[in-house]
């Protein structure tokens, strides 16, 4: 009766052990999926920052103001 | 006697000398009033000519600095997308920015063309002696100048609100090992 007692014991601590082991590669599957590496090695989303930076530096780097109307003014013709 | 020679030659002396700007007026072309009017004209207009000629010059250097960034950036993107791809991203969305974005260009660069043809055209014709058309053109060129402002701005505007998004939600897709098509 004593080592059928011992034995529930262990099963018990063995099936929380593995609830637990599942329950931690569930967590990293979740947070991986998101912005994590991606199947070639690289982090994707640095990626995607790095050229979003990049369009966002080369698109500023002109301004619509460059084709003002006053460059056509009365006074800047001498008229 | 002596006297007498020294005081005429003093009254010829003073006569010549009374006489001598009015002789340099005569011998001067005198211009008649048109003539002066149509020269001030002249001037005017190769003033303005020449007005309308810097202003074309500092077109210019605006637009190439323009198509510079636009390529730059064109090419940027073509890059992101081929890269994103062979990591496996789905950029069907971005390809399709892309081409939108480039008809853009091709749009402003065109407008851009019409506007200098314009203020080419107002550059031939004579300021005030044209019967208006001086000014129809430079009003003509002036509406165009507003297009081509426009289109820089859409330009910026869509890659502002279409391009930037679609390629930061690209970070919520879980890519698959397989690459996608890059739809280039």
């Amino acid at each position: 009766m004593k080592i059928l007692k011992t034995d529930w014991k262990k099963a018990a601590a063995l099936v929380t052990l593995v609830m637990l082991l599942a329950l931690v590669c569930l967590l990293s599957i979740s947070c991986g999926g998101s912005g994590g590496q991606d199947s070639s090695g690289g982090t994707g989303s640095a990626t995607i920052d790095k050229y979003v930076n990049e369009l966002d530096s080369q698109v500023n780097s002109v301004s619509p103001g460059d084709f003002s109307d006053s460059n056509l003014s009365d006074s800047s013709l001498g008229l | 006697m002596n006297k007498h020679l020294i005081v005429v030659t003093a009254a010829l002396l003073m006569a010549a000398l009374a006489a001598c700007p009015a002789c340099l007026a005569q011998t001067a072309p005198k211009r008649s009033a048109p003539e002066e009017r149509q020269e001030q004209k002249d001037a005017r207009a190769a003033r303005i000519t020449e007005r309308i000629e810097l202003v074309i010059a500092r077109f210019d250097n605006n637009k190439e600095r323009h198509v510079a960034a636009y390529n730059a950036a064109k090419a940027r993107l073509k890059e992101a997308i081929t890269e994103l791809a062979e990591k496996g991203y789905d950029v069907t969305r971005l390809t399709a920015d892309l081409q939108a974005w480039d008809g853009m260009f091709v749009k402003f660069a065109q407008d851009y063309a019409t506007l200098i043809n314009l203020l080419r055209t107002a550059e031939q014709y004579a300021p005030y002696e044209s019967q208006g058309q001086f000014a129809a053109a430079i009003q003509q060129a002036r509406a165009q100048l507003v297009t081509v402002r426009q289109d820089a701005l859409d330009i910026r505007h869509y890659y502002q609100t279409v391009i930037r998004p679609d390629l930061q939600a690209l970070k919520d897709q879980n890519p698959s090992s397989s690459p996608a098509s890059s739809g280039t």
